[in-house]
């Protein structure tokens, strides 16, 4: 036993470790840039969309539709390249807004979807309202109930099976009932995959074929690791339908099963990998091992009190580490999951945590209970205490169920859309014209504050459109007399405008600006605007 | 003579109804002033028009209607391949040049703060105000979206 405790001392320093100097953890997949940027506003379409992401991840689908809804025909399939989606667009796209509709699913399957506005030769109306991109609610509901049946089947059956190989072998009446669940368990994990199908496409009710929904999840580890738990689960189930209790075998097949059941889940992106995949193995089997105790431990104070006395403390002595290195690895395992800037992401995650914390609270009150009250209690031969322990592990039970229920929620909790950002509604800066007699100018200053600035101006001929004037000289004043002189500054050019970078208005207020233009060899011409700085 | 100068009179009396959706004031003419039908509870209009300057140079500078809280003057400033929307305090119209407020187009008028939705086939008022030629009113038709390109007379 203390060579037991030492390793799992060792094991928990090994994690805290990792989880201080490993790299933030990101909570979910999400978007890191795109190409163009949401909101853009371009001349010319775009040779292709790219959207980039924290984590590598598969491809469910991407749609471009203009502002009436047709859809745009991509010049490719859209492909996955490292961390990235990318589509081709076709050469000529029409003046128009457009929407990218896109989905992507996470290693763990988790969907993540959003919406790309752009527009060519035209503006975005400040209340343009991409087209939705959410499944209904109900796939989401599916889903949770089949991660929770997944799960408690898991725990139980494989867990009870832990349990017959470390504390004492199940009685013959629970490898049958437990060799039942753990059957029922494997349907309910294949039938997890194209469940996830449906959320991952996003559809509402039964509007896709059969077959995307199980291919939709299928470059994902959730689909290998569920094939894997359904796998364990039926062998256990076939291994216990033999008389013969075999219980190393069994505890042997519940510990594969419970281990494919941690890796379907979300694994944070912590460097290393498989330090943080180990941490969650760890947790998940601990947390199995515990719950998928209660039946049995139940089961036993049924029987002979002396024998249950002795199943209890040599479960005891197990659980008290067992429940210790729990808690720490569940600690750090949060902890990591928490310290990232999305994830105090959205308030059902943190109040699905919060449930799944109170849940552990109460398991962790009612097994201290046990330890301290009830087992010495039965020990000493008090006639109560049986029922008394029983009653409380029915609680436990309930807890359990929470505790469960909590961490399906939490795993498929919806990460939060960011805004959608219209380009230039956002970014600071001051527009300004100016009018000549041949010629007019467009100016910007960028951010329109007191200090570094930048100027752009273009040159407009009578005919409105962008004129190629030689050389553009910008003089500055402050408005009030009493400032600094006027400054002179010579403009680079900036892709048919100009572009005065660096300029300092040092004080807020009105400036006047004023643009020596020349056209061309014989023609010259002077402008002169006024701008608010803040 | 008489009968002459009477037919004449009438015939430029049919020529009015015409052009009855263009605005002129002084030298400027105004052409199909409209503004893009929004769906649903928009509060944001847009106006587009054409509107050429046959005389000396002038400027925009403000506009009022009724049927939103203000009106704002946008221009697009392009940076290299991206445009951005910026409020100006004027929009230029050179000497006997055009201006084309239209999508796409350098410049357009921004209905702020709706007082109820623009639905096709609605129309409101709007005083134009030039710095020079001085206060045009014009009755403004709410149609449907086409989607990019010019309106050409």
């Amino acid at each position: 036993m203390t060579s037991l405790l030492r390793a799992a001392i060792a094991m928990a320093l090994a994690l805290v470790l990792a989880a201080v100097t490993g790299d933030r953890a990101a909570a979910h997949s999400t978007l890191r840039a795109s190409e163009p940027p949401d909101g853009a506003v371009l001349e010319r379409p775009p040779a292709r969309i790219v959207l980039e992401f924290d984590e590598p991840v598969s491809a469910v689908s991407l749609a471009v539709v203009d502002r009436a809804g047709r859809a745009i025909a991509l010049r490719a399939p859209p492909r996955i390249v490292d961390h990235r989606l990318e589509a081709a667009l076709p050469e000529t796209m029409p003046p128009d807004v457009y929407a990218v509709v896109w989905r992507v699913a996470s290693a763990d399957a988790h969907p993540v979807a959003g919406t790309l506005v752009f527009a060519v030769g035209t503006t975005i109306p400040a209340d343009f309202r991409p087209p939705a991109n959410d499944g209904g609610p109900g796939w989401l509901v599916a889903n949770i109930v089949l991660r929770f049946g997944t799960i408690t089947a898991t725990f139980v059956a494989a867990g009870g099976a832990i349990f017959g190989a470390v504390v004492a072998p199940l009685p013959r009446r629970l490898r049958r009932r437990f060799g039942t669940l753990a059957a029922l368990g494997a349907v309910i994990a294949f039938l997890a995959i194209p469940v996830r199908g449906a959320l991952l496409l996003g559809i509402d009710g039964f509007t896709a074929a059969p077959a995307l929904l199980w291919l939709a999840a299928i470059d994902t580890r959730f689909v290998a690791a569920m094939i894997a738990v359904a796998a364990g689960l039926t062998t256990l189930a076939a291994a216990w339908r033999r008389t013969a209790a075999r219980p190393a075998l069994a505890g042997a097949l519940g510990l594969a099963s419970i281990a494919a059941l941690a890796v379907s889940g979300h694994v944070a992106a912590v460097a290393p990998p498989w330090l943080m995949a180990l941490a969650i193995v760890t947790h998940v089997t601990l947390a199995a091992f515990w719950i998928g105790a209660l039946l049995p431990l139940t089961a036993a104070l049924e029987g002979p009190p002396r024998e249950a006395a002795g199943i209890l403390r040599r479960f005891s002595r197990v659980a008290v580490i067992a429940v210790a290195s729990l808690v720490l690895v569940g600690a750090v395992v949060a902890a990591v999951q928490l310290a990232t800037p999305l994830a105090i992401e959205s308030s059902e995650y943190g109040k699905a945590l919060l449930v799944k914390l109170v849940g552990v609270t109460a398991l962790l009150t009612l097994a201290i209970g046990n330890r301290l009250i009830h087992m010495p209690a039965l020990a000493a031969g008090n006639v109560h205490a049986a029922s008394r322990l029983r009653r409380a592990i029915r609680w436990e039970i309930a807890a359990a169920s929470f505790v469960i229920g909590a961490t399906a929620i939490l795993g498929l909790t919806p990460p939060p859309r960011p805004p959608i950002d219209l380009a230039g509604a956002t970014e600071p800066g001051v527009g300004a014209t100016a009018l000549g007699a041949r010629i007019s100018a467009v100016l910007e200053v960028t951010p329109g504050q007191a200090g570094r600035n930048r100027i752009l101006v273009e040159i407009l001929g009578a005919d409105g459109e962008a004129l190629e004037a030689r050389r553009v000289e910008l003089v500055l004043a402050p408005a009030e007399p009493a400032a600094a002189t006027p400054r002179l500054l010579r403009a680079a050019r900036s892709a048919g405008g100009f572009a005065f970078a660096d300029v300092d208005l040092p004080v807020s207020g009105r400036w006047t600006l004023r643009l020596e233009v020349r056209i061309s060899e014989l023609e010259f011409e002077t402008l002169t605007t006024e701008v608010s700085i803040r | 003579m008489n009968r002459r100068l009477l037919l004449l009179t009438f015939l430029g009396l049919l020529v009015p109804p015409a052009l009855a959706h263009d605005a002129k004031v002084g030298a400027i003419t105004i052409q199909h002033p409209y503004a893009p039908a929004m769906p649903g509870a928009a509060k944001t209009g847009i106006v587009y028009a054409t509107i050429v300057n046959r005389g000396d140079a002038d400027r925009i500078v403000g506009a009022t209607t009724t049927a939103a809280e203000r009106v704002e003057l946008h221009t697009t400033v392009r940076d290299g391949t991206a445009m951005r929307m910026r409020a100006v305090e004027a929009i230029p119209l050179p000497m006997g040049g055009t201006l084309a407020l239209q999508p796409g187009q350098r410049f357009h008028l921004m209905l702020i703060n709706l007082a109820k939705p623009l639905r096709e086939g609605d129309s409101f008022p709007m005083r134009l105000t030039f710095e020079k030629a001085g206060a045009v009113d014009l009755t403004i038709q709410v149609e449907r979206l086409k989607s990019g390109g010019n309106h050409h007379h």
